[in-house]
C-alpha cells in the first residue's frame, strides 16, 4: 500500500478526543498523556475519525486552503506518521460508506499543522480553575 | 435613589456576561483599563465562576475591534487551558454515561454537564464535577458500576454513611482528578424547598450531542427551577448561576406557568422572584413582570429584601455571612403558613429541622417535636430583621423591585 492510500482511525480501546473551537484534544487513557493539534490539525482528526486516506485528506485540505499537493500531502503523512508512532491511531483497511465532501475551493491561509504533547493532565484537571493563585470557582 | 455601585472591573464583568454587551462595553473597559486591568478581571471572572465565558468574549469583542483589557497571548493561553480542561470534562462525562449505560442506567445529567452541552459552550461555562440523578434505589448499583470505572469514595466508610444522611448524594472521585456527584434527591434533607425529582425524570428530554452520546438533561423549566434553588442554597453569592438563569429565561419555548406552579410547590416562589430580579438588574434577564416585581410577595418580605441588598450580595465576596444571609431569604421568601412556621420554629430553636434524620424517621412529618435548644441563631436573626426594619423606616435605601443598571 502506498503512503497514499494509508488509512488510520483512532485507537478507540485506548484514546478519546475532542474539537472545540478549533483545536483536537486527544487523550491517552492508556498512560495519561495529552495532545493538542491546532486548525489544520483537527481538521485532519475529524477526518481520521472518518478513516480517510492520505490522499483523501490532502484533497480536501488543498481545496480548502491556499496550499501547493504535495506540500499538504507530505504534511499529512507526517502528522499521521507521528499519531501512529503515539499509538493514537490505528491503521484500517476500512474505506468509509460516504465519500471524502467536496468542498468549495477556499483560500485559508495554511499552517502546517503539528502535534503538541503534554504530560500535565493531573495537573491541569487539579487546576479548577485553570490560573494558579486566582482563588476557587464556587462548588457546583 | 442611590443603587449600590460595583467597581469598574465589576461593570465591566456583567456587561461581558449578558447575552448581548451593551454598546458601553468599550466605555466600561476604558473605566476598568489599567496595567493590571486583565489580572484583575480575570480573577473576578474566575471567583464568580464565568471566566470562561468572559474570556471567549473578550477574544469575540476583539475580533470585531473593540478594546478591552488582555493581550491576544493573554487571552488565547488562558483560553487555551480551558478549552483542555473543557474536552477532558466532555470526554470523560461521555465515558462516564456510556460506561453507565452499558450497567442499564441512564441518569439525568443536572447543572453544568447539562448546561454545557445545551445552553453554553463547553468552554463558555466550566464545571467542577459531573452531577446525575437516579432513583433511590439505583444508587448503590451506580456506585459500584462508576467503581468499575476507576471511581472512589475519598471518605472513609463511617464518614460516607454520615454524609449520606445529611445530603441529597454520594461524590467520587477518579484518580485523574474527575468528581461524579451520585444524587437520588434534588434537596439536602433537612431544606425547606423540596424539589421534585419524580417529576424531572419524568420530563426529562434527551439531547444529541455531536460525536457524543446521547444525555438525559432536565426540562429547561426544571433547570430554571434547579438553578434557582441552587442560588438560594448559595445565598446568591456569584454570577454564575444566575448567567445560567439568564440563559434559560430566554429559551423561547419556556413554559413560565409551569415554572411558577413549580416553584410554588417546591417553596421557592419567592425566592423566584429575587433571583430572576437580580438577573434583571445586572444581567437584563427577561422575564414575565409579576416575578420580577415580587408582586407575590407580602409588602413587608419584599421591603426587607430590598432593604437587605441582594444585589451587593451577588458581588460580595463568596461565604461572607452566606449563612444568615440564607436563612433570612427563607423567611421572607416563605409564602406558604405551615414553611413560615417550621423556619420559624428552626431559628428559634424550638424545632431542629434534622431531628428527624437523628431520630432515623421517615420524614420530618413523621417525628416527634424537640424541646427547645435556645435562642442564640434565632435571636441573632430577629434582631438583624429589626435593624433592617428600622433602616427601611429611617433611611432611603434603593428599591431592588425597580433598580435597574
Amino acid at each position: 500500500m502506498s503512503d497514499s492510500a494509508l488509512r488510520v482511525h483512532p485507537n478507540t480501546g485506548d484514546v478519546a478526543a475532542k474539537v472545540i473551537d478549533g483545536e483536537a484534544i486527544i487523550m491517552n487513557l492508556a498512560n495519561g498523556l495529552y495532545y493538542s493539534m491546532d486548525e489544520v490539525g483537527s481538521a485532519i482528526w475529524e477526518m481520521v475519525e472518518q478513516s480517510r486516506s492520505v490522499a483523501e485528506m490532502a484533497g480536501t485540505l488543498e481545496a480548502r486552503y491556499d496550499v501547493e499537493r504535495a506540500t499538504v500531502e507530505a504534511d499529512v503523512q507526517r502528522l499521521v506518521g507521528e499519531l501512529l508512532d503515539e499509538g493514537l491511531v490505528v491503521t484500517t483497511e476500512e474505506i468509509p460508506d460516504a465519500p471524502a465532501a467536496h468542498e468549495p475551493a477556499g483560500s485559508a491561509a495554511y499552517a502546517a499543522p503539528t502535534l503538541n504533547r503534554y504530560d500535565d493532565m493531573a495537573d491541569l484537571l487539579a487546576l479548577d480553575p485553570p490560573m494558579p493563585g486566582l482563588g476557587t470557582v464556587p462548588a457546583e | 435613589m442611590t443603587p449600590p455601585s460595583p467597581t469598574p472591573e465589576e461593570r465591566l464583568l456583567l456587561e461581558l456576561c449578558r447575552r448581548q454587551p451593551r454598546g458601553d462595553v468599550a466605555a466600561e473597559a476604558s473605566a476598568a483599563s489599567g496595567v493590571d486591568a486583565f489580572p484583575a478581571l480575570s480573577a473576578l471572572a474566575m471567583r464568580h465562576g464565568v471566566h470562561g465565558l468572559v474570556l471567549s468574549r473578550l477574544r469575540e469583542l476583539r475580533n470585531r475591534g473593540v478594546s478591552l483589557p488582555g493581550t491576544d497571548a493573554e487571552i488565547d493561553e488562558t483560553l487555551a487551558i480551558l478549552r483542555r480542561q473543557a474536552a477532558f470534562w466532555d470526554m470523560e462525562q461521555d465515558r462516564v454515561l456510556a460506561g453507565l449505560a452499558r450497567a442499564g442506567f441512564h441518569p439525568l445529567v443536572l447543572k453544568g454537564g447539562a448546561l454545557r452541552r445545551g445552553t453554553f459552550s463547553p468552554v463558555e461555562r466550566v464545571m467542577g464535577d459531573l452531577d446525575i440523578l437516579v432513583e433511590r434505589s439505583e444508587v448503590d448499583p451506580v456506585l459500584d458500576a462508576l467503581t468499575g470505572l476507576g471511581y472512589r469514595s475519598e471518605y472513609p466508610e463511617h464518614a460516607r454513611a454520615e454524609f449520606r444522611q445529611h445530603h441529597q448524594h454520594d461524590r467520587v472521585a477518579h484518580p485523574r482528578g474527575f468528581l461524579v456527584e451520585v444524587h437520588w434527591q434534588l434537596t439536602r434533607p433537612q431544606d425547606a424547598i423540596r424539589l421534585d425529582p419524580a417529576g424531572f425524570q419524568a420530563r426529562a428530554v434527551t439531547l444529541e450531542p455531536p460525536g457524543a452520546p446521547p444525555l438525559r438533561v432536565p426540562a429547561t423549566e426544571d433547570t430554571l427551577i434547579h438553578t434557582v434553588s441552587q442560588i438560594e442554597q448559595e445565598s446568591v453569592r456569584g454570577l454564575r448561576r444566575l448567567v445560567d438563569l439568564d440563559r434559560l429565561a430566554a429559551e423561547p419555548e419556556l413554559d413560565w406557568a409551569l415554572v411558577t406552579r413549580e416553584a410554588r410547590e417546591a417553596g421557592l416562589h419567592g425566592f423566584l422572584c429575587v433571583s430572576l430580579r437580580l438577573a434583571h438588574v445586572l444581567l437584563g434577564t427577561e422575564a414575565p413582570a409579576p416575578l420580577l416585581d415580587g408582586r407575590a410577595l407580602p409588602p413587608r418580605a419584599r421591603g426587607l429584601i430590598s432593604a437587605f441588598g441582594p444585589v451587593g450580595r451577588v458581588l460580595d465576596e463568596p461565604g461572607r455571612g452566606a449563612v444568615v444571609d440564607r436563612h433570612l431569604f427563607r423567611l421572607w421568601g416563605a409564602r406558604t403558613d405551615h414553611r413560615k412556621r417550621a423556619f420559624r420554629e428552626r431559628i428559634t430553636g424550638r424545632g431542629d429541622s434534622l431531628h428527624w434524620v437523628w431520630a432515623g424517621e421517615e420524614g420530618p412529618e413523621d417525628a416527634a417535636p424537640e424541646p427547645s435548644s435556645g435562642l442564640g441563631f434565632g435571636l441573632k436573626l430577629l434582631v438583624l430583621q429589626t435593624i433592617l426594619d428600622w433602616k427601611r423606616i429611617t433611611r432611603r435605601v434603593p428599591d431592588f423591585w425597580t433598580l435597574e443598571y
